[in-house]
């Protein structure tokens, strides 16, 4: 009878029990705290109508001097319109005018106003010309020596490969960003929802255009730091906001998740350097090293600060991580560090952080490369001091160098040292004077705004290849050929070959004397 | 004399099929002889190399006993909260975390109060204004717990388990997001009462007394909030025995096991419900604080994220029905968890995982109601 009783009543509870369960895994899936998504709701703004004014600096060759005899009156009036207002009126070789028309008619009026006048005041007034219609290279070719470069650069521009001009509409670009700010490994969102600024600051106080845009609207999705979650932030992002390219703000496994995904429906996906693992693909390009870039940065950083260390690596059980591992674990062996072993965490999991620093401890490990989500880090650094085990940290990336992460972290992670595609706080004004100028000061803020810089050079360069016609194509074809200056972050070389540029990292140090922040230990490193 | 097979043929062969049989039974007998002594070899030799492997690992089975009996504590307490409502109103309560978390903010929003410097003001709180915001957050999860139960659980409760479970779920979201527009998504250390473990040496280090010999058991050192966290358990468990002897506790029983019976004997379901959710929030909050303790820190949702897997694993490992059973599968569990951390293959990926779930589906598998699961 008690069995007859208890049978349904433990078949009900287990079916509960079992859905229960699902829903768990459900939710840890999610991140267990799904929910909000901060939308940057910001980032609309106008700007000020300013006319870009382009240089010219990497114009035509001049290869074949013509023009030797430029009497070419070419006033150039053109005001940009390509309307022929271009009067260089010169003699019988002075084709100035030709250059205005020509401009007018196919590179638009910054070919044919000033190709017509730099034909004028010192070469031959072919490079105006023929700058004008066939752009920079065939103007410096056929046109007078200095006229032919100077013409041809400014000449007109080439039509860009492709048609996808997806949130590049003639008088707004949309740019979209993802992290995570809620789940497992959260981001603080205030930052985020500035991701706009670097972009008012250039039109609204700089009186900028964007390729002949007045503004810039930077679309934020949250991730919930699960690679699922990023990949439908990022479909939402490009399919309903419209954005013409992609931002990965933190987060490996998201970013390699959305970077497969804009890769496949070709859309231009940046992000701070991560894993490389299925990211050598055409539309992904890394702002900073890899950290398989950075692993044997480390490994010379550790050598020279502690040599007769013992070292120890902590990491994240996921397979991107996997070359960061291989990398670090090759420059140990190369550069003879005494090394005990790499200890592997599977992500999500908060079991390990006692158990981990007992071993550890026991064997006598001075310091630890911490390749985990900031949260784990956090625990395990507080878990380790509680047992007595106070090790000097050492890392990659992005996030751990947040200053939040050390508000968390001290006084455990004191003089803890990790590479940043930034600068701290405390020396970002001698490396960015217009982030200066803007009077901010929230570390992530920098990051995004450094990011957003190393893009606006290279609309910039895009701007002087195929002018303000944007195409996703032609973005990635310029990109992949540019080299991004110096500036807050180390220069960023890309090849056709090659979308992992970074070339240098700033390396932070956790200092805990207040409340605990990062502080610039070294600037634009390459080596130790 | 006439031969046997002569007189009786029969006979012969009736003694030859008994001796035949004799000598089966003797063969089978000292076989089950020598199989049952081998047997009793294999276990003494079992026991020896478990007896030797014990001593073997001893050092590390202390700290591995050590270093999980804390979680595992945590896992209790939640799992407390768990067994409570399934046992009174069979509702499997997703908002459970919650009712950990939220105190947790409370706690740190009142510490932090007008403050520039949170986290310093929180760091450098006294002890008087650390029991007060203790208070309040305790309260806070009681208030949870019963506005669910009230304005949710109570209305759905009527259209099934499932709806139900679904409704507590989409309480902890809320609650979560909400934690996120008020205390933004970002680590945040944790205030406890008591840091450090007690200490039997200390020496002066760079004009700073450092602790040299801890409380430890194995390699592990023990920390005052282990301590805290054992004893709050210890009490909590006892406390809620002695709760199930009293005319309220045996009410409680009589309205989960016959509500219609119940209610014909005076007692109001309903009020019976809203006293056992207001337990099971003051659980959830004591789960909560001590979590944070344990961990230094906290994020919107962190009793979610982190701990109410566990807590709903531990349960129905010790039978989800069984408050006993909610204690003793979470302390088991953060063992298995820390033993799966210490011996599995660091090769394996999610070893507590498996560790965790491997025992789970065994114990379910030949005891479904858990270790200690029965009705109520």
């Amino acid at each position: 009878m008690n069995h007859a009783t208890h049978r349904p009543t433990t078949g009900r509870a287990l079916r509960a029990a079992s859905l229960a369960m699902a829903l768990s895994f459900v939710l840890a899936a999610c991140g267990q705290k799904p929910g909000v998504h901060v939308e940057g709701g910001g980032g609309q703004f106008a700007g000020g109508g300013a006319v870009v004014t382009d240089p010219g600096t990497t114009g035509g060759t001049g290869t074949v001097d013509t023009g030797t005899v430029d009497t070419g009156a070419g006033t150039t009036t053109d005001t940009g319109t390509g309307t022929t207002t271009d009067t260089g009126a010169g003699t019988t070789t002075d084709t100035g005018t030709t250059g205005g028309s020509t401009g007018e008619s196919t590179g638009g009026s910054t070919g044919g106003s000033t190709g017509g006048s730099t034909g004028e005041s010192t070469g031959g007034s072919t490079g105006g010309s023929t700058g004008g219609s066939t752009g920079g290279s065939t103007g410096g070719s056929t046109g007078g020596s200095t006229g032919g470069s100077t013409g041809g650069s400014t000449g007109g521009t080439a039509t860009p490969p492709g048609s996808d001009r997806t949130g590049a509409a003639a008088d707004k670009l949309i740019l979209g960003v993802h992290a995570p700010v809620t789940g497992a490994a959260p981001l603080p969102s205030r930052a985020f929802e500035q991701a706009d600024a670097y972009w008012k600051y250039q039109i609204e106080q700089k009186g900028r255009t964007i390729l002949g845009r007045s503004e810039v609207e930077v679309v934020f999705k949250d991730d919930k730091y699960t690679p699922s979650s990023a990949v439908q932030a990022c479909r939402e992002m490009t399919q309903g906001s419209q954005a013409f390219l992609l931002i990965g703000g933190g987060g490996t496994d998201q970013i390699q998740a959305c970077g497969q995904f804009a890769n496949q429906n070709k859309i231009p996906y940046l992000s701070a350097g991560v894993t490389e693992v299925g990211l050598n693909i055409p539309y992904y390009f890394a702002v900073s090293m890899t950290y398989a870039q950075q692993g044997p940065l480390l490994a010379s950083l550790v050598k020279k600060r502690f040599p007769q260390g013992k070292v120890a690596a902590i990491v994240t059980q996921t397979p991107n991580f996997d070359d960061a591992v291989a990398a670090w674990e090759s420059a140990v062996a190369q550069q003879g560090i005494n090394y005990y072993k790499t200890l592997r965490h599977p992500k999500g999991d908060n079991s390990w952080y006692q158990t981990f620093a007992i071993e550890l401890q026991q064997n006598q490990v001075d310091v630890v490369y911490i390749l985990t989500a900031p949260v784990d880090y956090i625990n395990f650094a507080k878990r380790g001091q509680a047992q007595g085990y106070n090790p000097q940290f050492v890392g990659v990336g992005v996030s751990m160098g947040l200053n939040t992460v050390a508000t968390a972290t001290c006084p455990a992670g004191a003089g803890a040292l990790f590479f940043s595609p930034a600068p701290g706080l405390d020396r970002a004004g001698e490396f960015g004077p217009d982030w200066k100028a803007s009077g901010r000061n929230d570390d992530i803020e920098l990051l995004l705004w450094s990011i957003m810089r190393g893009i606006d050079e290279s609309f910039t360069a895009y701007g002087k290849v195929y002018g303000n016609d944007l195409t996703r194509e032609g973005y990635r074809q310029v990109l992949e050929q540019s080299t991004i200056p110096q500036g807050l972050t180390p220069e960023i070389r890309y090849s056709p070959n090659n979308h992992f540029g970074g070339t240098a990292m700033h390396l932070l140090k956790a200092d805990c004397s207040g409340q605990g922040k990062y502080v610039t230990d070294t600037t634009f490193a390459k080596g130790f | 004399m006439p031969d046997v097979e002569e007189l009786d043929p029969e006979v012969g062969e009736d003694t030859d099929a008994e001796l035949e049989a004799a000598e089966r039974d003797l063969a089978e007998a000292t076989s089950a002889l020598s199989s049952s002594r081998q047997t009793k070899l294999l276990l003494y030799a079992i026991g020896a190399v478990a007896v030797i492997a014990v001593l073997a690992v001893w050092q590390d089975l202390l700290t591995v006993i050590a270093v999980g009996i804390t979680p595992g504590a945590i896992y209790a307490m939640i799992g407390l909260g768990l067994a409570l409502i399934y046992k009174a109103s069979k509702v499997f309560n997703f908002a459970q975390g919650e009712f950990g978390t939220v105190p947790i903010f409370v706690s740190w929003l009142i510490l932090s109060a007008g403050a520039e410097d949170a986290t310093g003001a929180v760091r450098d709180a006294g002890v008087g204004r650390l029991i007060i915001a203790t208070l309040i957050a305790l309260a806070a999860g009681v208030l949870l717990a019963m506005a669910t139960y009230v304005l949710v659980v109570r209305r759905l409760q009527a259209r099934g388990a499932v709806t139900t479970l679904v409704g507590t779920a989409g309480v902890a979201l809320l609650v979560v997001q909400t934690e996120i527009i008020i205390g933004e998504a970002s680590v945040r250390n944790f205030r406890k009462f008591v840091n450090g473990s007690p200490c039997f040496g200390s020496e002066v280090i760079n004009d700073v007394e450092v602790c040299t010999s801890p409380l430890t058991i194995g390699a592990a050192v023990i920390e005052w909030q282990t301590l805290i966290t054992l004893g709050v358990l210890v009490v909590t468990a006892l406390g809620l025995a002695a709760f199930f002897r009293t005319q309220l506790g045996t009410a409680l029983l009589a309205t989960s096991q016959e509500p219609f019976a119940a209610s014909l004997y005076g007692i109001s379901t309903n009020t019976m419900n809203l006293v056992t959710w207001a337990a099971a929030g003051l659980l959830g909050a004591i789960g909560g604080l001590l979590a944070a303790g344990f961990t230094d820190t906290f994020t919107p949702g962190a009793i979610t994220s982190a701990w109410l897997i566990g807590a709903f694993a531990g349960s129905i490992l010790g039978g989800i029905t069984s408050m006993p059973g909610a204690v003793v599968g979470g302390l088991l569990l953060g063992v298995i968890q820390s033993a799966s951390n210490t011996w599995l293959p660091s090769s394996w990926p999610g070893r507590p995982q498996i560790g965790v779930f491997g025992v789970l589906l065994i114990v379910l598998l030949l005891r479904p109601r858990g270790l200690l699961g029965k009705e109520a």
